[in-house]
């Protein structure tokens, strides 16, 4: 087994209603197998309210595709204050050829409560498995 | 596995690999009333591919299911997961007292130590809401647990 660390800074704004997709890695495979990886994505909503940014995710865009990835959904309940999470990114893949550049893609699609987001570091850690 | 090769008469044996993950997702959509009733359920089950330990690391989807104040405490993987885990340090989780209901992902994670080969492993979490009058729901578990051959 062999892990790789990254923490990608992604420190963009995403204003209300948009979708984004963000690189958060990037290695070759050292030998086949299979990979997991395990992180978070940091954000921060820009002003007090309502807001619900969903689904956060490992996008089906990185190479190879995920096999399986999580989706997770972070919402506001309003208030006063500017809340920040860092919301965690699962995802696996098998049968990864040796030497293949591997990109990972996170995927963000805002809320629609007027609020835009703050999007900064990406940190998570990619275990590759002989199989 | 892979299958065993032989070269030139020599019979060469394949052994597993030292470390095994098993990737969990799933729906659990169960809601757990307010005024601190706790919960029990699955987030997933695997069978253990040879004796060795397991990490898991994990996260429950949770929301409030009505505005206002909530605080679930404790979010942790049960001691009623089969086998009872030998770590399951607890998360907690408290809304504001904004005019919406919150939604936001706990990190869970556990160890199991000396876990035999071909166990059936269900991992269950385990979650008490607060003391307001506001349920929640468990929306959702995904996760990762490592084996390792010891």
């Amino acid at each position: 087994m062999k892990p790789f660390s990254f923490d990608a800074q992604i420190n963009t704004t995403m204003a209300d209603g948009a979708y984004q997709i963000f690189q958060i890695a990037q290695f070759t495979m050292p030998f086949y197998g299979d990979m997991v990886y395990v992180g978070s994505i940091k954000i921060q909503m820009n002003a007090p309210g309502i807001q619900a940014p969903e689904w956060i995710r490992v996008h089906e865009s990185s190479t190879p595709a995920p096999t399986i990835k999580s989706e997770a959904g972070w919402r506001s309940a309003g208030g006063a204050s500017f809340p920040t999470s860092h919301v965690p990114l699962l995802a696996s893949w098998v049968g990864v050829a040796a030497g293949a550049t591997v990109t990972v893609n996170a995927s963000i699609n805002n809320g629609t409560g007027g609020i835009s987001i703050g999007v900064y570091n990406a940190p998570g850690i990619m275990y590759c498995f002989k199989t | 596995m892979p299958a065993d090769v032989t070269v030139s008469g020599l019979h060469l044996a394949q052994s597993l690999p030292l470390m095994k993950p098993f990737f969990i997702s799933r729906s659990i959509n169960l809601v757990i009333p307010g005024s601190g009733a706790g919960n029990d359920f699955v987030i997933g089950s695997f069978t253990m591919p040879f004796y060795g330990d397991i990490v898991f690391q994990g996260m429950l989807g949770i929301r409030t299911n009505a505005a206002g104040l909530q605080a679930p405490n404790p979010i942790k993987v049960s001691t009623n997961s089969v086998p009872a885990p030998t770590t399951n340090p607890s998360a907690t989780w408290r809304t504001e007292a904004g005019t919406g209901y919150a939604e936001a992902p706990t990190p869970v994670i556990a160890s199991w130590v000396g876990v035999a080969a071909g166990t059936g492993v269900t991992i269950r979490g385990n979650v008490t809401n607060g003391t307001t009058a506001i349920a929640i729901t468990i929306v959702s578990a995904t996760g990762i647990a490592f084996c390792t051959k010891t």
